[in-house]
């Protein structure tokens, strides 16, 4: 119960740390960012530490198994190159690790863009016939410049030109909406926040 | 030279192994390098948090401008890692450890809350600036996104009611596909940066 009050006091005036920003561009506010910097990373190693690393340092003490013992053999010394590529004298080796880290990447991010969005979104922009969604997907499309045509005449370069306002166009649109809607988050987060704060304030008052 | 074409055979070799399985299903093969790839991500995030404490505690020894947030930015760090480390000590699970369960609630999540909340703020200032500074049609679809979002999550009011035929038939459309082509572009600019990476024209490791 001591923890609980404690922490509330804590969350209290760490709350209010931050929204000083509304008045000024404190050194309480810059504290409190720091502070929340500092966290993060800290959490974000911790996780990594506690999900990845010592679960596969201690089954590779435990593991019987010769197939997997040998994946666990290849991924801590791999990981001791990237270690060493920490180090500037040692950079060069590490960069084995990292090539393998990078292509494992590059292969998921590429295997994820084919078929976990450029299939169903195709799919799913051109499966219903020509609508308006669909033109404006052109639209934004042929505004990003994968093709350009070749610049033949006043008339292909100003038709050109006006696909290419449409486009700007659809694109200003579609970033407003999630603009609009990331307001609309912020706002659900300040309720949430003023909340806290009125309700923890009046609980003392009481 | 040599060491060049090496790593750029070894990217090359490691993208045809992680696409194999999506052509052709080998669980083991893809659970693997997920594995492995999971796993060398959690080393270079080691390297990256030492050199986080090393920036960091270099501008505190110095004494350069703003140096007591670094020290607070790198003592967060450090102790929330200890302390998570002494609580899992060689049996147990850092994480769900009583202090840094009591940190997570009590410090982080509240911190995180009340960046979040600034957000309208920067968010309406940001857009006040571009509407005064920036005088062009493309400004005005813009702030018509915004207004268009608005207007339909404005829950309680009759505004919804009233613009929902005509964002159903024009806005929604017109937002969905927008965003559908700017996903499937940048979808477009993954693969090719993968192909190029493949076909050796862009090197990105290899000093």
């Amino acid at each position: 119960m001591a923890m609980e009050s404690m922490g509330t006091i804590v969350a209290l005036l760490l709350t209010l740390m931050i929204l000083s920003y509304l008045i000024d561009d404190t050194a309480v506010y810059r504290l409190a960012a720091s502070g929340l910097v500092g966290l993060s990373v800290g959490y974000f190693m911790a996780v990594m530490l506690w999900n990845v690393l010592i679960p596969q340092w201690r089954e590779l003490m435990t593991t019987t198994d010769p197939l997997r013992r040998g994946l666990l053999f290849l991924e801590v010394g791999l990981g001791v190159l990237i270690l060493a590529g920490g180090v500037p004298r040692l950079g060069r080796v590490g960069d084995l690790g990292l090539a393998v880290a990078l292509g494992i990447g590059l292969g998921t991010a590429g295997a994820g863009a084919l078929w976990g969005t450029l299939g169903p979104q195709l799919m799913a922009g051109a499966g219903q016939g020509i609508t308006l969604g669909l033109v404006a997907t052109l639209l934004a499309l042929l505004t990003a410049q994968f093709y350009r045509p070749p610049a033949r005449g006043r008339i292909l370069s100003a038709t050109w030109m006006g696909v290419q306002a449409l486009g700007r166009a659809v694109w200003a649109f579609a970033l407003g909406t999630l603009f609009g809607s990331a307001l609309i988050t912020g706002i659900s987060l300040l309720i949430g926040r003023a909340e806290f704060l009125i309700q923890t304030l009046s609980q003392w008052w009481r | 030279m040599f060491r060049r074409a090496l790593l750029a055979g070894l990217l090359s070799l490691i993208i045809a192994l992680t696409l194999l399985p999506y052509l052709w299903p080998q669980p083991i093969l893809r659970q693997g390098l997920t594995e492995l790839g999971s796993t060398l991500l959690a080393y270079a995030a080691v390297v990256g948090f030492l050199s986080f404490l090393e920036a960091h505690f270099h501008r505190v020894g110095t004494r350069a401008e703003g140096w007591p947030y670094s020290l607070a930015a790198a003592l967060m760090a450090s102790v929330f890692l200890l302390l998570s480390l002494a609580e899992g000590g060689l049996g147990g699970d850092g994480l769900a450890g009583p202090w840094t369960g009591w940190i997570y609630r009590y410090g982080l999540l509240p911190l995180e809350a009340s960046i979040g909340a600034l957000l309208p703020f920067f968010m309406v200032l940001a857009l006040w600036r571009l509407l005064r500074t920036r005088r062009s049609a493309y400004v005005l679809f813009f702030a018509a996104g915004v207004l268009t979002v608005l207007i339909i999550q404005a829950g309680g009011t009759f505004l919804p009611t009233l613009f929902g035929s005509f964002y159903e038939a024009l806005l929604s459309p017109l937002a969905t596909g927008g965003i559908r082509g700017l996903l499937i572009g940048v979808a477009i600019g993954v693969v090719v940066f993968m192909v190029r990476v493949f076909l050796w024209m862009d090197r990105p490791l290899g000093r």
